[in-house]
């Protein structure tokens, strides 16, 4: 989920501030304090001041690409490490190269596969 | 809760989108969202892989993203109780602990790990319902000692 699909909860959340602070800033009922406005241009990837600059009549432009949040985790992971557990000996990028590797061999597969029951079986002669 | 196939079955039938790799990466499992990928241990025994996969399994049915700290902790061990749930039915659990009093015992003929045996009878991971049928079948194992 990028920064353009955030509802306020998820803006309020990556930006860790008050949900509430969030809904009035956008309702226009609250001008944000500097932190607060801070923490906001942070999470969603703005320069610092450029939530000051829209409010004063500045053109809005969302970023290309989401700098942080959960889209710019795309090679994140989750994993359980346990005391005891070695260290890995692979760098993350050769994990997902690996990962990238098996997602293409299999996208072939899958296509040899699909390829194959759709050539007409040949009769007898 | 408890899902009667194995973890590979279970990834091929209701997972196909994810891939499944083995490398040397420490922890015994990884799960990638973004990447659709779950990453286990090269070196794990059978039994360390098939509880390596439910555990991240349950991360994939989630859709889990990273994170870390405080939240990482919680996470993880909802994972391990609900991976534990996964693997070991309450009826196998009951004979298991019926057949030994040995953890690891227990553990090889859920042919699963300690850990997750642990977790698994754990009376604040049981529902109500298991915590009585638990109760029922140990009795009758004391009843007919």
């Amino acid at each position: 989920m990028g920064v353009r699909d955030w509802n306020p909860a998820d803006l309020a959340r990556e930006a860790k501030v008050d949900p509430g602070t969030v809904l009035d800033f956008l309702n226009g009922v609250r001008v944000l304090q500097h932190k607060n406005r801070a923490k906001i241009e942070k999470a969603i990837g703005l320069p610092l001041q450029t939530l000051e600059e829209w409010a004063g009549g500045a053109e809005i432009v969302l970023p290309d690409s989401d700098p942080v949040g959960p889209a710019a985790q795309d090679d994140g992971y989750v994993e359980d490490r346990l005391p005891g557990d070695p260290e890995p000996s692979i760098t993350d990028d050769e994990v997902v190269a690996l990962i990238e590797r098996q997602q293409r061999e299999l996208a072939e597969l899958l296509e040899k596969m699909r390829a194959r029951s759709e050539r007409p079986v040949d009769g007898p002669t | 809760m408890h899902d009667p196939r194995d973890p590979w079955t279970v990834l091929r039938e209701d997972h196909p989108e994810l891939v499944l790799v083995r490398a040397p990466i420490g922890a015994r499992g990884r799960y990638y969202n973004g990447r659709k990928g779950i990453v286990v241990r090269d070196d794990l025994l059978i039994v360390q892989e098939r509880a390596a996969l439910w555990h991240e399994i349950v991360h994939a049915r989630r859709g889990d993203q990273p994170c870390s700290g405080r939240d990482l902790a919680r996470m993880e061990l909802s994972c391990r109780r609900d991976a534990a749930k996964l693997a070991i039915s309450i009826e196998a659990l009951a004979d298991a602990l019926l057949w030994s009093d040995c953890e690891y015992q227990q553990a090889d003929e859920l042919k699963t790990i300690v850990e997750y045996v642990r977790i698994r009878k754990d009376p604040r991971n049981l529902h109500p319902s298991e915590r009585g049928f638990l109760k029922r079948r140990l009795a009758m194992k004391e009843h007919t000692a």
